[in-house]
């Protein structure tokens, strides 16, 4: 017996254990946790690059 | 196979930086302390809002061969918090360091998982992308807790 409501094309979606509107909103922003990944990733890249500037131009 | 390569690629970040001190790292005072504190906050951050706040979307990341995946979010948050602690004591400084790179090579197949996925509303990056990004982290903090590789040092002909 197939379902009538369901859409003869729809395939069935891989799940991943990964339900993105479940997922959402229950804990902090995902997008501000990322960005203040990013944002010490790019500080921590910044502040490298002053470091070894010096070193690589000395020769 | 297309697991291999990255993890590869991570696992020769690691080597080529052993490889570039051979046991002689410099260090470079206050601007290693901010970088410690820079490379320790993505996994304070991680550990505490990802792998704690948001179990459920960090496990639905994780590969499904891994078994327990729960456990294995909370475990790399604890190591993930406790490699950032360890890098701030000197005696553990440098085995921190070496730990936590390896830990960034043995949680990257969560990321190639993940890689282009919409997980939590939010879109992964593609695994070249995300690649880049884990080779410069594990070489910042290679940097933070060795800090700058010198092999041996050429004598000066004056």
């Amino acid at each position: 017996m197939s379902d009538p409501h369901r859409d003869p094309d729809q395939r069935e979606q891989p799940t991943n254990d990964s339900d993105d509107t479940s997922l959402q909103g229950q804990g902090p922003n995902l997008i501000l946790i990322y960005s203040l990944i990013a944002l010490a990733m790019a500080a921590a890249i910044g502040i490298a690059l002053m470091i070894v500037a010096p070193f690589h131009h000395r020769g | 196979m297309h697991y291999a390569i990255p993890l590869l690629l991570l696992v020769l970040t690691i080597v080529a930086f052993f490889a570039m001190g051979r046991g002689h790292y410099a260090d470079f005072g206050v601007s290693q302390v901010v970088l410690r504190v820079l490379v320790a906050l993505p996994l304070v951050v991680s550990g505490v809002l990802l792998h704690f706040f948001r179990m459920s979307v960090t496990a639905s990341i994780i590969p499904p061969v891994f078994p327990a995946r729960p456990f294995l979010v909370v475990l790399t948050g604890v190591l993930e918090i406790a490699g950032a602690i360890s890098l701030f004591v000197p005696r553990l400084r440098r085995a921190a360091a070496f730990w936590i790179a390896i830990m960034m090579v043995a949680i990257f197949p969560a990321n190639i998982f993940a890689a282009g996925k919409v997980v939590g509303g939010l879109q992964f990056p593609s695994v070249p992308v995300r690649l880049a990004m884990q080779i410069a982290y594990v070489a910042l903090v290679l940097l933070a807790g060795y800090g700058i590789p010198r092999a041996a040092s050429k004598p000066r002909g004056d």
